[in-house]
């Protein structure tokens, strides 16, 4: 039976207790329940009543590929609700084998230092470090890394979270060293409000996963990961490309975000394509690479290294969210520009969503040209620099339009667009709306389903939202990266299996599902007790009534399809 | 002439990722997939002319402009 770890920061007190009351629930379902028993909904985000949950899924540290992800949880400071953002990495891994299911971190520290829990198999405890006090979140890393070896994991924040930005993120390192992001609704600030700049988890021969049936956990395991790693696409497309992969499909759809928005498609779409970044990184040579894993045993190796021109790392990973929201929303031009910006909001621990929507907003309000890469670089270092500008665009793309007087804001509940424009895709356009976690495609993206529903259509979109919200809720619970999903979807009793197998329940494929859905109006609840009311299930104005070319289509759902997407 | 772009995957069943066709007349897709030796299955988006397109219905007409893309995930 796993524990749940629990770390005071007032009185720097750390507890280890069972998961009795539990057992079934884990990663996104385990936050969102520790959320709704223990935190009051209408409390600050940033204050000593919110709590910060990181969560393991259910098959964290076992050989299922792609099954080690770690969700983090908290009262979002950017949708004022309940959030969840999950991140590969080997940190869930190990902590996984260490025989943890959650680390809850609680209340607000009565100093200004900056501390690093580390949790070895033999103990847990919090240390004091100023000297990794505002550095990046690489600097970090990498010493966290030398001193502890290149075995362990590290998740901490960079300067934005610890100046508690509401775009911040949370890092954690893979196993190459190489940083993932827990990126969206502004966790990293939580985890800064807090005064925990990172948490290192130190892993060894120790492995205290316990199976009730191994044997068929490991035939299920195997069948479920030889799918991944002998498909044409994962090994053809995805290992290659990387989720960049489909740049130029979203561009044909008309659903690319460009120039904050204002368009669909770019006219430059070739030159930030999945097959451009493949080509230059396999030209470039040098340290760039593709195919990478971002946890032990993934067989999709959907991340990558893209190199500058002499063959020096710029950026790791370069994909599609930050193409889309740095590349032709901000009508940067070539990949390089991309991956500098990308780099800038990794170190600083900032979401790239929420940034390419924050920096288009600006550009459209004048700060700098479209396509301007050094003016965005120029409004980065004012996030370095703590100013009040940078403060401002630190805070996201909400507050950075008002501030500035823009009418295009492409947030929903306070959180930016990710990228799929809605009118072009409106399965997505109803996730972003009525999701509870605000606009993230994470939370139901309708891209995969291009044969069942017209993406420009006014039919349907409400259920197919829904059906995908609860899908991929369910993958968020038990640890499951989403782009696993093929095999599992279409043979979803390999997650019964495995669940059954390693948990000794009985549970039927329904019941699998029902864990997504359970989830979801946990979630609901949760918000709608924090003040998140039906009446903000909706985008703004401008999607409704501008038209996007080159579809010419706007956001013209009637409120009772897009009430379909609801889960409650 | 008809222009069919096969994107992805879709490319290793034809000589040229774009492809000119000089059609006598519209065809169905599905036709058209079968005689070119691409199995439907493996087409996940179809944008005829800039915009999305039901594979099943999509009927290609002599001058159109179609990019085929094999099944994808956002993520």
């Amino acid at each position: 039976m796993p524990d749940i770890v629990r770390v005071n920061m007032r009185s720097g007190e750390i507890t280890r207790h069972d998961n009795k009351g539990y057992e079934l629930l884990g990663g996104r379902a385990l936050s969102a329940r520790l959320l709704l028993d223990e935190v009051d909904p209408t409390c600050e985000p940033l204050g000593a009543f919110n709590k910060l949950v990181i969560a393991n899924g259910i098959f964290a540290g076992t050989p299922a590929s792609s099954g080690s992800r770690t969700s983090i949880g908290a009262k979002s400071p950017l949708t004022n609700g309940i959030k969840e953002a999950n991140v590969g990495g080997n940190f869930s891994w190990i902590l996984g084998r260490l025989g943890i299911r959650a680390i809850v971190v609680e209340d607000l520290p009565q100093n200004d230092h900056a501390h690093v829990l580390i949790v070895t198999p033999d103990e847990i405890k919090l240390e004091v470090r100023d000297d990794l006090k505002y550095l990046g979140t690489y600097d970090t890393t990498n010493k966290l890394l030398e001193q502890y070896g290149k075995n362990a994991s590290v998740l901490c924040i960079g300067p934005a979270g610890e100046r508690m930005l509401r775009a911040a993120s949370v890092a954690v390192s893979d196993p190459q060293g190489e940083l993932k992001f827990a990126a969206r609704g502004g966790l990293g600030a939580v985890m800064g409000s807090k005064g925990l700049k990172a948490i290192v988890a130190v892993g060894g021969k120790v492995n205290k996963i316990k199976y009730h049936d191994q044997e068929a956990f490991m035939a299920a395991a195997r069948k479920y990961t030889t799918a991944l790693a002998t498909s044409d696409k994962v090994v053809n497309v995805t290992q290659k490309l990387g989720t960049n992969s489909i740049f130029k499909a979203v561009n044909a759809m008309g659903a690319l975000p460009t120039r904050n928005f204002s368009q669909g498609s770019f006219e430059y779409v070739d030159n930030l394509s999945g097959e451009t970044l493949y080509e230059t990184i396999v030209k470039r040579g040098g340290e760039g690479r593709t195919g990478m894993t971002c946890m032990n045993g993934c067989a999709i190796k959907c991340s990558n290294i893209y190199p500058d021109e002499n063959g020096k790392k710029i950026c790791s990973t370069v994909q599609y969210e930050n193409v889309a929201l740095l590349g032709s929303n901000c009508g940067m031009t070539n990949l390089d520009d991309v991956a500098r910006l990308n780099h800038a909001c990794n170190d600083l621990g900032l979401d790239t969503i929420e940034m390419g929507a924050t920096i288009g907003v600006a550009m459209e309000m004048g700060l700098a040209e479209f396509g301007d890469v050094e003016g965005a670089l120029k409004l980065f270092q004012e996030i370095y620099d703590n100013t009040p500008l940078g403060r401002i665009l630190g805070n996201g793309a909400l507050v950075t339009g008002e501030v500035l007087g823009c009418r295009r804001i492409p947030v929903a509940k306070g959180q930016a667009f990710a990228g799929y424009d809605p009118r072009a895709l409106k399965g997505n356009g109803v996730t972003y709306a009525v999701s509870p976690m605000g606009a993230d495609h994470t939370a139901g993206n309708c891209f995969g389903a291009r044969n069942e529903v017209d993406p420009l259509g006014t039919t349907k979109q409400g259920d197919l939202s829904r059906n995908t919200q609860i899908k991929i809720t369910t993958l968020d619970c038990l640890g499951i990266c989403m782009f696993a999903r093929p095999p599992l979807f279409a043979e979803p009793e390999l997650l019964a299996t495995m669940v059954n197998a390693l948990l000794g329940t009985e549970l039927s494929v329904d019941d699998i599902w029902q864990i997504g859905y359970d989830t979801i109006k946990m979630e609901r609840q949760f918000n709608l007790a924090a003040g998140i009311s039906p009446a903000q299930d909706k985008l703004p104005e401008f999607v409704y009534t501008e038209k996007l070319e080159p579809t010419g289509s706007v956001f013209d759902l009637s409120p009772e399809e897009v009430s379909k997407g609801i889960v409650e | 002439m008809a222009k069919i772009v096969f994107n992805l995957t879709l490319r290793n069943y034809v000589p040229e990722k774009e492809m000119e066709y000089d059609l006598k007349e519209p065809i169905p897709l599905l036709a058209f997939l079968e005689s070119q030796q691409v199995p439907a299955e493996e087409v996940g988006l179809v944008v005829r002319n800039g915009r999305w397109e039901a594979k099943s219905k999509c009927i290609i007409y002599p001058d159109d402009t179609i990019e085929l893309f094999p099944y994808l995930q956002g993520g």
